[in-house]
């Protein structure tokens, strides 16, 4: 039963359309590759700012369209349409895009539900019942152990960075 | 003896502007088992009251906004972060992992283990790698003490002193004696926030702890750049004012993090567990059919 039930998840995951395309600029000069790999062949190099379109992500790795190629570039090379450049860096979408930013990744899937502002929480009284609700659904350690098992997570052991190292 | 300690820290505490939390002499630190931070003496607050406080300020949370009622969702955050928060230097505090109905793209957390995000958050994640880093960057924050950091800033040496010397809890484990001024002082933090190189901090641990449970740090990143890309109005006038903006945090991450997990081998962008949840599902991509980008949750 509980194979059967992993296979059907397992099929509905294959199903499962992948992520809606996303735009996005290149935040600094890129190469594309055609593999999510940084010894990949480069198909090509993007322009700070070009635009391009995110199909999928893989690890450190997003790949993209940009002027009808197809290849994979760092994430972290990415800011997606609406967002603001980094104060050190160049370009960024005009501010009129952004100021009619109606992209997906915006405020499309809340509707009904508000949001939570000061006066929601200056006004809020202690909920001492949900806060018992909230005990409830404690998780069991063990449970979350033999989960991430049958997952297939693995464990690794790593230290924390130094603060503002690391290239 | 414990209470010694206690006087001892308050004065000390007392004598010290507020940012030197590297002042304190060398015998109090030493009485500091768990320091990270050499002399910050809210590494001795009592874990039992750093807990009942976290579990009156997510109170406070709770009445503002509701738990989600969504059995299937709560047991796999709640299980998610529990599995996360076994990769931390706390595993053993009482975690609380669960979604409340707020549609602002927003999380929390208070001492002691108690992490909330919020619905529109979640609806928001690509990936489990992305949850999972969110949930990371709330356990950060609990296991480096960054609210008793806030709230000793906020209310005074004193003060914080006097919180760690409250009654015994009352029935059920919930305190009955929570001050109004406690109260308050809870509210403020959440609207003004915690110290914001706590928040770098926060992230740095944040794709750590992540990885260390099997998943891409880069999921993290993802979120962020989604938290980048909403358009700012009143709904995300909050989580701007709490946080550095997410443009800085992401680049401060690539100088911090780099390619130094990149090597690091069997990490996982997604899993089942989450496509099954994700809700609304995805709208179709805008690619050819023929040329479907792989699947998510490949091993890299």
């Amino acid at each position: 039963m509980r194979a059967l039930a992993v296979v059907a998840l397992i099929a509905a995951l294959s199903a499962a359309p992948a992520l809606a395309a996303e735009k996005a600029e290149i935040v600094r000069a890129s190469e594309l590759k055609d593999r999510p790999f940084v010894d990949a062949t480069t198909v090509q190099t993007i322009a700070a700012n070009a635009p391009v379109t995110v199909l999928a992500r893989q690890g450190a790795w997003a790949q993209v369209e940009a002027g009808g190629a197809r290849g994979w570039v760092r994430v972290l090379n990415l800011r997606l349409e609406g967002a603001q450049p980094h104060a050190g860096g160049g370009g960024g979408l005009s501010s009129a895009a952004a100021l009619f930013h109606t992209g997906s990744s915006g405020q499309t899937v809340t509707t009904g539900v508000k949001g939570m502002g000061d006066a929601d929480i200056r006004n809020a009284t202690p909920n001492l019942a949900q806060l018992a609700q909230l005990d409830t659904l404690a998780a069991n350690p063990g449970d979350a152990r033999a989960n991430a098992v049958r997952s297939g997570l693995h464990e690794t052991t790593l230290p924390y960075f130094k603060k503002g190292k690391g290239k | 003896m414990r209470r010694a300690i206690a006087i001892m820290l308050s004065a000390a505490l007392a004598a010290s502007p507020a940012h030197a939390q590297f002042g304190l002499p060398g015998n109090i630190a030493g009485k500091v088992k768990t320091a990270k931070t050499v002399g910050d003496a809210l590494q001795s607050f009592p874990e039992p009251k750093e807990i009942e406080l976290g579990r009156n300020l997510a109170a406070i949370l709770l009445g503002a906004a509701p738990l989600v009622a969504d059995p299937a969702k709560q047991r796999y955050v709640s299980r998610l972060g529990m599995w996360l928060a076994q990769h931390s230097e706390r595993p053993n505090l009482p975690w609380r992992f669960a979604i409340v109905q707020s549609a602002d793209f927003n999380a929390f957390s208070t001492p002691g283990g108690i992490v909330l995000i919020n619905s529109g958050l979640f609806e928001r994640m690509r990936s489990e790698s992305e949850l999972a880093g969110v949930l990371s960057h709330e356990i950060a924050h609990v296991v480096a003490k960054h609210h008793l950091k806030a709230l000793r800033k906020q209310m005074g040496a004193a003060a914080i002193t006097n919180l760690s010397q409250y009654g015994p809890s009352g029935p059920g484990g919930v305190v009955g004696t929570m001050t109004s001024a406690l109260i308050n002082s809870g509210k403020e933090l959440f609207i003004r926030g915690l110290d914001k190189d706590d928040e770098y901090e926060a992230d740095r641990m944040a794709v750590v702890i992540a990885a260390r449970s099997g998943y891409s740090p880069y999921g993290f990143v993802g979120a962020l750049q989604t938290l980048a890309a909403i358009p700012q109005d009143e709904r995300t006038t909050l989580i701007y004012r709490t946080h550095p903006r997410p443009e800085d945090r992401i680049a401060r991450l690539d100088t911090a993090m780099g390619a130094q997990l990149d090597g690091v081998t069997g990490l996982v962008d997604d899993l089942p567990s989450f496509v099954a949840l994700r809700n609304p599902p995805p709208p179709a991509p805008a690619a050819k059919p023929a040329k479907a980008p792989p699947r998510k949750g490949k091993r890299k």
